[in-house]
């Protein structure tokens, strides 16, 4: 094997059916030279037999001619003549056609050219005078009785019968022949073509056969009838032989026919018919003929006749048709045997060729297929294994795309709830963004209140240091009080003076000194009313100043107040725009979000789809996977020729890891039925890889238990 | 009070006073404050009534006596009472401090009192001049008290009684 080890598979293989194929062709070359050999000498075979066949025809016209022209010379009736001229144009027309099928063989033609010539030199030399002259005689009155007998027609009426009895005989026979022979051209199965031909053969001889038996009923007639006529003994050989020949010939026949009862019926009617004829007519006329003796009146008829002349003819006629029959049958012989010969070496070169080239074909196929098979059982070994893996990979791949499915269902409902919350917050974004505008206006509102405010604090402090105003008023007026003060001051102390001045008049001044008391006294009115107003200027100034002073306080109090309201409220108002701003970009990020979620969603739509298609294409890449494994296995039980049983192994192996895939889908499931589980722990029993025995049970369970599953699934 | 009032009033106190006032045990004081004390000088022996006036120290002089002031032409020695009369010295105290100026025989004294008060007319028998008081004490100065009504008292006051000889040369030389 080494010198085809760098040789590829294919020139191996190829080599391998080449040498196959060069021997087949060789064997058919052969086999269809010697088919042809074989339906040559067949053909020649029918050839021959055809030609046997129209001799005996031509032999029959010719006798046919004799026993009509005898006929009539006996009864002088023209319907007598009818086999006659019947049998004068048939002949030449037998004749010519013998010549033409026989063509090949100039010895034959040249016989047939003379047995012509005789007929002929016969019809002109015998029969025409002979005819002419019984019409001049008439209804002669010393063979009257003859004449009268053989004008009963009864022998003619047998002899019609029988002649159309061994006339269907042939029909059918020649059917037979026609279906043989168009059997044999459309088969092609040699032993087939043996057969037919055998069959055409056996057929060709019952006809020659049968021809034959009628040849011989002609003899006995004619001898018959030439006996009536010359009286002479020796005419009735014809006769005798013909009844030998048909006795022999019809047994036979009846021998070689048994396997067609209808055709032995005929053959034994015709018998009947000819036995009849025999005993009534026949026997009849000649032992009439043998009482009469020589009758003077039929003299010259007789005379005529006993001549011989167309005895002499006739005989030599008969033995060129026997000789010409001899000839070919010998030929046929030669050729069957030839035939024989042909086929069986034929046969044996086939065999021969077949047992070499099949011989060799094995050893060849032996050689490549264990070179092959090792490599193949090798890489169907990895296959198996990938396809294994890929099994597994498929199942877990159909898992995690239904998990990936159920993720992708599950991220869908997350979105649509996010989607909805994204609504709400969107709302709420929505509501903030109003609400930082509405606290934005009312900011700026504050805003300006607080500005108004501001000014009337300004306003106040305006007022306020008008109160300072007031109160230097009221200063004045105390400082007015202090004058007052003085002028009191003074008045008093004139008033003391008055008083001293009063008193120093003594009499005189007493009335002034009242004058100067009353002034003292209203000087001290006025003092302690201007004290009064003093202490109440004091007490307004203190008052006015603390609460100017309060007022002031607040004002600046108030004043910061408001400017920190005022900062404040900007800033709130600020803070609410920015408020606002960031809401409505809140909004718009919420919408890009919702986008982004519509996407997400229709993306996880996608993606669920795409699960569902994974899932599904993972289903059927688990199928192809499953299906890979089986075929590999065929292809294994294939190579391995365990075709039949190791197909089943794989398929029992493909459907317990089938169900061992179920199974694991199964524990899946929540509930398992316990009839299931026991169908499962039965289908779990067989060893999965290596059982060897096929367990129809177990493999039928599981396969109604995997269309289950399928199903399910 | 109108001018119809204070005739009225001067035609009532001409009326009314007429007797008592002409009776010789009624006198007319000028009543003054100290140190919360009320005192009285007879209105006889008074001149005038001063308000603030510029007073000129002199030196070389006892502690009472204040300086002098120039009233009208007239050269006055003026006397703290407060400080002859053992009190504390106070400030001026301007509408309310006052001069007064005494005269007696020859002797012309301005005293510086608190206030002056009014003019008081006390009957004789009103003043009590028996003062049940230690007798080591000079208290000749005091010539009499009497009682106001309002639970308080007036003491009447002699300036010759109140400096000593040589207390009232000094004043004298200065005049």
């Amino acid at each position: 094997m080494s010198y085809k080890k760098n040789k590829s598979l294919k020139t191996k293989v190829l080599s391998g059916s080449f040498l196959t194929m060069i021997f087949l062709l060789g064997l058919g070359i052969t086999a269809i030279l010697a088919l042809r050999s074989i339906s040559n000498t067949n053909e020649w075979v029918n050839h021959t037999h055809e030609a046997i066949g129209q001799a005996i025809r031509v032999k029959e016209d010719a006798m046919n001619m004799e026993t009509g022209m005898r006929g009539f010379l006996l009864s002088g009736k023209e319907s007598f003549l009818e086999p006659y001229n019947q049998g004068l144009s048939d002949f030449s027309k037998a004749i010519k056609t013998l010549q033409s099928k026989v063509s090949d063989n100039p010895g034959q033609v040249e016989k047939m050219g003379e047995v012509e010539k005789i007929i002929k030199e016969w019809v002109s030399n015998v029969t025409e005078p002979a005819i002419e002259l019984r019409r001049k005689i008439g209804d002669a009155p010393t063979m009257n009785d003859v004449a009268l007998l053989v004008g009963k027609k009864e022998g003619k009426k047998y002899f019609d019968k029988f002649r159309s009895q061994i006339g269907r005989f042939i029909e059918v026979e020649e059917v037979l022949l026609r279906q043989r022979e168009a059997e044999m051209q459309t088969s092609s199965d040699l032993d087939t073509i043996r057969k037919n031909a055998k069959w055409v053969i056996h057929t060709h001889n019952v006809i020659a056969e049968a021809r034959g038996i009628l040849n011989s009923a002609i003899d006995m007639e004619t001898g018959l009838r030439g006996y009536l006529l010359a009286g002479q003994e020796e005419f009735l050989e014809p006769y005798r032989s013909g009844k030998n020949r048909f006795d022999t010939n019809l047994n036979k026949l009846q021998e070689t026919v048994s396997d067609n009862p209808p055709q032995v019926r005929l053959l034994s009617q015709a018998q009947d018919t000819l036995s009849e004829w025999d005993s009534n007519v026949a026997n009849k006329m000649i032992s009439l003929r043998r009482s009469i003796g020589d009758a003077p009146t039929m003299d010259n008829m007789a005379d005529l006749v006993a001549e011989a002349r167309g005895k002499t003819y006739f005989d030599q006629f008969r033995t060129l048709i026997d000789e010409f029959i001899a000839a070919e049958e010998k030929l046929m012989t030669i050729r069957q045997s030839d035939a024989e010969t042909t086929r069986m070496v034929s046969v044996w070169t086939i065999v021969v060729g077949i047992l070499v080239s099949v011989c060799i074909s094995l050893l060849y196929s032996l050689r490549l297929s264990s070179n092959l098979t090792g490599h193949i059982h090798k890489f169907l070994h990895d296959i198996r294994k990938n396809a294994e893996k890929l099994d597994d990979a498929s199942h877990d791949l159909s898992e995690n795309s239904r998990e990936l499915s159920g993720y992708a269902a599950e991220q869908a409902s997350s979105i649509e709830e996010t989607s909805s919350s994204m609504e709400e917050v969107s709302g709420i974004v929505r509501n903030n963004a109003q609400l930082a505008k509405e606290s934005s206006e009312q900011s700026y509102n504050v805003n300006r209140q607080m500005a108004e405010l501001s000014e009337a604090m300004s306003k106040i402090s305006d007022s306020n240091e008008q109160s300072d105003g007031l109160v230097d008023i009221i200063n004045e007026i105390g400082a007015k009080t202090e004058v007052i003060d003085e002028i009191v001051f003074q008045t008093k102390l004139l008033s003391f003076n008055a008083s001293v001045e009063a008193e120093r008049a003594g009499e005189h001044g007493r009335g002034f000194a009242v004058v100067a008391q009353e002034v003292g006294n209203l000087a001290q009115m006025s003092g302690k009313a201007a004290m009064e107003i003093a202490g109440i200027v004091q007490n307004s100034t203190s008052k006015a100043g603390q609460i100017i002073k309060e007022n002031s306080n607040r004002v600046t109090e108030g004043t910061r107040i408001v400017r920190d309201i005022l900062t404040q409220s900007e800033t709130v108002a600020q803070s609410s725009s920015k408020i606002s701003e960031a809401s409505n970009e809140q909004s718009r990020g919420i919408s890009q979000i919702g986008i982004a979620i519509e996407n997400i969603n229709s993306a996880t739509q996608k993606t669920a789809s795409i699960a569902e298609d994974a899932a599904s294409s993972s289903m059927t890449l688990n199928q192809q996977s499953s299906n890979l494994i089986r075929y590999v296995n065929e292809m294994h039980g294939y190579i391995s020729g365990r075709v039949g049983s190791s197909s089943e192994q794989d398929e029992h192996l493909f459907r317990t890891e089938n169900s061992e895939v179920t199974y694991l889908d199964e524990r899946r499931r929540p509930q398992p039925t316990p009839s299931r589980m026991q169908a499962r722990s039965e289908t779990k029993h067989p060893p999965l890889r290596k059982a060897t025995g096929t367990d129809d049970l177990s493999y039928h369970q599981e396969e109604g238990d995997e269309d289950k599953v399928w199903k399910e699934l | 009070m109108n001018a119809r009032s204070l005739t009225e009033e001067i035609e009532s106190h001409k009326s009314d006073n007429q007797p008592s006032q002409l009776s010789k045990s009624y006198k007319k004081y000028l009543i003054f404050t100290l140190d919360q004390l009320q005192y009285g000088f007879p209105l006889s022996k008074i001149k005038e009534v001063i308000g603030y006036n510029k007073i000129t120290e002199v030196p070389q002089v006892p502690s009472f006596f204040k300086g002098i002031i120039n009233l009208r032409g007239r050269i006055i020695s003026i006397v703290d009472l407060r400080v002859k009369l053992g009190q504390k010295a106070r400030e001026w105290e301007p509408k309310k401090t006052c001069i007064i100026i005494t005269e007696t025989d020859d002797l012309t004294i301005g005293a510086i009192v608190d206030t002056v008060d009014e003019v008081m007319g006390v009957n004789e028998n009103e003043i009590c001049d028996k003062l049940e008081l230690s007798t080591n004490i000079d208290r000749s100065f005091i010539t009499g008290v009497t009682n106001t009504g309002d639970d308080s008292v007036v003491l009447f006051l002699s300036l010759e009684k109140l400096f000593s000889r040589d207390e009232l040369k000094i004043l004298s030389s200065k005049n």
